[in-house]
């Protein structure tokens, strides 16, 4: 009893002793707040303090899209809470308090977002909604775990026809039944995932700040068995982006690399073997690849941007896989084409016909005929884009909110 | 009209949770500090309390709660945190402790903090509601949504733990 008082009140003693806060750590978290409930919604640091750290500064998106100039003023991004005010048909989260982190769609008429949804007492989930009518109406939220971080952001999702899907966040989460329900699939640290029918390929790394590898695991049956997870050329994490053109190209950029290699690698044999690729960023000047986009195995377009407070950034254009580079357009671009210097790189989509779109977080949604001479077509900030046919696709708000675009993004609603 | 009232309610709406994150700050960030053990994970889990809070504002009638609202939030965001904390190594796990404190307990400060750092979340949260912070443990319930018998466990076990840790 004595050695119990004695651990108790010692443990007072300690924990009385109140541990030294960082210095400015409360006027972060005021400015971080207000910046947040003023209209934007916050999103993790950690992978813009990681990418900083090494260079590098990463997301990505898989797309493709045909986007003609807009014609008319572009329509303003909902506030946080004033969409779920707004409600609408295509706003899924509106009712159910989700605030989206990725959207997937495989028609125009059929599709899931991904987003966290909480309670007033902070318990988090998350959950995924479906629309098979273009998101007129959207199916209940089914949960895919129960553990999900208020700041949200880092969940995305994946299907395969009708009713194989994937969620990754952190861990990898399947469904068969289109959506209504989810299960772990036991694979951890998966930060995308990627399926093309049947086959399925999850890119691994780990959650923490310092760099580790990056790795793929690959399933030849639709995610119910997996092969060991290998390599991917010497990339390292923590944050990666996979671009998958066909069963057996694909494309990963990285935040980090081994010493003597390169931020981006392709494989064009299934994930067998992988070839790292020369980084297209101009050197000295900006930083690695900050999103990518790709259609088929020979071209692939690379946007990157220097660490902030700079706010240089440039897309280039390789014609031959990623083995040379030419840039398309910067910052400098003159007649009034430049990329801005507006929000940071948020995701790459490509267009068949060699249209582009950039989404900038916290910036105008830019738009480009060949990569040159860049349009603004939309303010207010985009984090996921996803097009599946030249006119239709959706965006994902940096306020959480999705926006569908039915003309090839001449007007979004 | 309509508009005027509108526009009165969310500057209303605004003002309130603007003073309540400026007072309340320091003091979540203090909880979560103690909690979690990590600066950068303290100041994250304060940032979604905000998140969560400034959400739900409007629901919650009696602006007398509003600390104790906070401060469940806050715990509970500590405790979901677990799942993608960044575990310090125990050999850094004093680099935040002033090594000149007296001795608590018969131990040093630096004993203790290895020994904190070992426990679960979970655990360090029962702890600091209940030692440091006056909760009883049916309170210590309410604040992290279990039962008082799933407390009186943790804190059990965390104690123990805690007994190992020190005399080992």
């Amino acid at each position: 009893m004595a050695d119990h008082d004695r651990l108790e009140r010692g443990l007072r003693e300690h924990l009385d002793q109140a541990l030294p806060l960082a210095p400015g750590a409360a006027d972060r978290v005021v400015a971080a707040v207000r910046a947040r409930t003023a209209g934007r919604r916050r999103r993790s640091p950690l992978p813009v303090l990681a990418g900083l750290a090494t260079g590098a500064v990463l997301a990505g998106v898989l797309g493709a899209a045909l986007w003609s100039r807009a014609t008319a003023p572009p329509p303003a991004v909902p506030a946080p809470g004033v969409s779920a005010l707004l409600g609408g048909p295509a706003d899924p989260s509106a009712g159910g308090g989700l605030i989206v982190d990725d959207v997937a769609f495989g028609t125009a008429l059929r599709g899931w977002v991904v987003g966290t949804r909480c309670d007033a007492a902070g318990a988090c989930v998350l959950a995924v909604r479906g629309t098979a009518d273009g998101g007129r109406t959207w199916s209940p939220a089914a949960t895919v775990h129960a553990d999900a971080p208020a700041a949200g952001g880092g969940a995305r999702i994946a299907f395969t026809g009708d009713r194989t899907g994937f969620v990754a966040d952190h861990g990898l989460w399947a469904s068969t039944d289109g959506g209504a329900s989810w299960h772990p699939t036991g694979l951890a640290d998966v930060i995308g995932v990627a399926p093309v029918g049947a086959s399925v390929w999850a890119l691994e790394s780990c959650a923490t700040a310092a760099p580790c590898p990056v790795r793929l695991q690959t399933s030849a049956d639709g995610g119910r068995t997996w092969s060991a997870a290998t390599a991917v050329a010497g990339l390292a994490g923590p944050r990666a982006t996979m671009v998958r053109v066909s069963a057996t190209d694909a494309f990963v950029a990285a935040a980090a690399a081994t010493p003597s290699g390169s931020r981006l690698a392709a494989t064009h044999d299934g994930g067998r073997s992988w070839e790292s690729l020369p980084d297209p960023c101009a050197p000295g000047l900006l930083a690695a690849p900050a999103a990518i986009a790709a259609l088929e195995p020979t071209e692939l377009w690379a946007a990157c941007e220097a660490p902030a407070p700079a706010a240089d950034r440039a897309v280039y254009r390789s014609r031959d896989g990623g083995r040379h580079w030419e840039l398309r357009g910067d910052t400098t671009t003159p007649g009034g084409g430049a990329l801005g210097s507006r929000g940071h790189l948020s995701a790459l989509a490509l267009a068949p016909r060699g249209a582009a779109l950039l989404a900038l977080d916290g910036g105008p949604l830019l738009r480009s005929p060949d990569g040159a001479a860049w349009t603004a077509v939309l303010d207010g900030g985009a984090l996921r884009l996803d097009m599946v046919d030249p006119e239709h696709g959706w965006l994902v708000t940096g306020a959480g909110t999705v926006l569908r675009t039915a003309d090839g993004g001449r007007t979004w609603r | 009209m309509i508009g005027a009232l509108i526009h009165e309610a969310a500057t209303a709406r605004t003002d309130d949770f603007e003073a309540a994150l400026v007072t309340q700050t320091p003091r979540l960030l203090g909880i979560a500090h103690a909690i979690l053990r990590d600066a950068g994970e303290a100041e994250d889990a304060v940032q979604e309390t905000w998140e969560l809070a400034w959400r739900s504002w409007d629901r919650l009638r009696d602006p007398e709660r509003r600390g104790a609202w906070l401060r469940t939030i806050c715990v509970r965001r500590c405790v979901r945190r677990q799942r993608g904390l960044r575990i310090r190594r125990h050999a850094e796990a004093h680099a935040d402790v002033d090594t000149a404190g007296s001795l608590c307990g018969g131990y040093g400060r630096v004993e203790w903090e290895l020994a904190l750092v070992r426990l679960s979340v979970r655990q360090r949260a029962v702890l600091v509601l209940h030692y440091q912070l006056g909760y009883t443990l049916d309170e210590c319930g309410v604040h992290l949504g279990c039962r008082p018998g799933t407390v009186r466990q943790h804190l059990a076990r965390a104690l123990a733990k805690l007994r190992t840790s020190l005399d080992g």
